[in-house]
Order: C-alpha cells, then structure tokens, then sequence
C-alpha cells in the first residue's frame, strides 16, 4: 500500500508541470510521506515551517468566513500550497509559474489516500 | 428727565423686593435658596451607616457580584480571547528532535502494520475527468513515421468524407409569421 500511495503521488509529480514536492506531515511538521523531483526545496519542509501553517490557519479560520481549509503563498521562485486536513496537513511545493488551478484540483483525488494514513496520526 | 427717570427707576427696585419678599403664593414645601440639596450629610454618610452589623452584611451582599454574573464574565472572557486573532501566537514552536525522530518512527510503524494487514482495497481516482499529462511529455517521445502516414491517412479520407455531404433544402428556414 505504501508503494502504491508513492507511485500515485509520483506521477501526479509527472502531470503537473513545475511541481516539486508532495508531502504529507502531521501538524506539527512530522512527515509521514513524501515524493520530490531533484529540486532543492528543503526549506519548505523543514520542521517549523509547517506548523506555522498550522498557526496561520487557526488564525485564519477567526475571519467570519468559516474554517481555513488551504493557504496559497506565492514567492519569487517557488509557491507553496497549504491544505489542512487534520490531523494531517497536505503541503505542495512548486515552481513560480505552476498551474496553482491544477495543484488545487488534486485535492479530491488525494483525499481517498489521506483517510488511510489519518488513522496512524489519530492513534498516537 | 434724566433725574426723573432714575428716580422712576430706583422706585420700580424697591417695589420688586418688596414683592418678592412678600408673596403670598410661594408653597411652604417648596425648595428655594435656603434648601439644603443633602439631607442631613451627617447621619446618612456612608462610614456611619456600615458601622451598623446588620446594614453591612446587606451592603456586602449587595455589593458583591452574583456568581452567575461572575460566570457569564468569565465566559465572556474566554470567548473573546478565543475569537481574537492572535498574530502574537504565530511564532513557531518546533518539536524537540527526540520527540521528532520517535514521532516519525511511531508513524513509520502504524502505517506499516496498516497497510500489511491487507484490507484495504484499491483506490481509483474518482470522476470522469482525468489529469491532463504535461505537454513536454509528449514532446519528448519519439515520433514514428508510420503514425504520422497513419493520421494523413486518416485526416484525407475525413476530408474526402466531408466533401460529399450534400444539403438538400426542402422547406424555408424562415416562415413568416400569419397575421389574420
């Protein structure tokens, strides 16, 4: 199962042009997969970048405008996307000029695989 | 005249107090400028009425908020610092890296015993849209020389095709509309 979750995550790498890195963490940063192309992108990753996700969204979801469900930060040389689905947070990183549309629509897609690994996350 | 006014004048003064002082039509009640505006200051000033044992337990009792009070303020505190959007909280906290290598060998672990159990089925993407490969993959393969006779082929033989389709009209497309 988990190869056939990491072959999946790899070729939606292959389909969406400029994507980098699909990563898969619990809230505090802890990663349970991962999949990247050869592109240095580690920055993105590092363990308190993604709780600062967590924070922001938290923060974000006090607007009147109903939960935070996905942040979009768009950098000189990278963006990244945010999904939040807790306990496990969804995290793209991808080149400045990716389609952010196409990165958006494979939420639903993932979804099926997430709810498999949200089980080991929910019973630590 | 001027003499004669002033007098005039001095009189009409005199005649005003005299009224003033005795009008009959004033009420004996009524607060004038001899009123005192507190009531015997010293017999109702605070410090002498809680000397009393039993006004003092009733002035506690009054002056202390009820608990439901209390607890409506409590809540109303919680729920505003809840609501409130913090930018303070923002600052990252970051794991122990103990604490991060144990948590990604426990979830190393859970997802292997899950996913050795062998119960979960095959999961198909949904929908009948799929993703759209990137176009510099098919760039990158090789173009054969049969596929490419393949589609003239079959680009003449639709266009032949579209040739020979014949109209035949056999009624106006427009038809007027009847007016009696």
């Amino acid at each position: 199962m988990s190869d056939d979750i990491k072959k999946y995550l790899d070729g939606l790498l292959q389909k969406v042009s400029g994507l980098y890195v699909i990563q898969i963490t619990d809230r505090d940063g802890v990663p349970l997969l991962r999949v990247s192309q050869e592109k240095n992108v580690d920055f993105a990753l590092m363990p308190s970048f993604i709780p600062t996700f967590t924070t922001a969204c938290d923060q974000a979801s006090k607007l009147g405008l109903g939960r935070n469900k996905t942040i979009i930060s768009m950098y000189s040389n990278y963006q990244v996307v945010q999904m939040n689905k807790l306990p496990l947070i969804l995290t793209f990183v991808g080149a400045e000029n990716c389609n952010t549309g196409h990165i958006l629509a494979l939420e639903h897609q993932v979804d099926g695989y997430l709810e498999d690994i949200k089980q080991a996350v929910t019973e630590a | 005249m001027e003499y004669v006014h002033s007098v005039w004048s001095y009189l009409a003064s005199i005649c005003n107090c005299w009224q003033c002082t005795e009008d009959p039509g004033a009420q004996p009640n009524e607060p004038n400028e001899r009123t005192h505006l507190l009531v015997d200051p010293v017999n109702h000033s605070p410090a002498l009425r809680r000397s009393n044992s039993d006004g003092l337990s009733t002035d506690y009792a009054h002056s202390l908020p009820k608990k439901d009070d209390q607890n409506a303020l409590s809540r109303l505190v919680q729920n505003t610092a809840i609501n409130m959007i913090n930018v303070g909280a923002m600052d990252c906290h970051s794991l122990e890296h103990q604490e991060y290598a144990d948590r990604i060998r426990l979830y190393s672990q859970r997802l292997h015993q899950q996913w050795n159990n062998g119960q979960h089925a095959s999961i198909a993407p949904k929908g009948l849209l799929k993703d759209v490969p990137s176009h510099q993959f098919y760039l990158s393969k090789p173009t054969y020389p049969d596929d490419t006779a393949q589609m003239k082929l079959f680009t003449e033989k639709a266009h032949i095709s579209v040739s020979h389709i014949q109209i035949d009209h056999k009624e106006a497309v427009v038809v007027p509309f009847r007016i009696p």
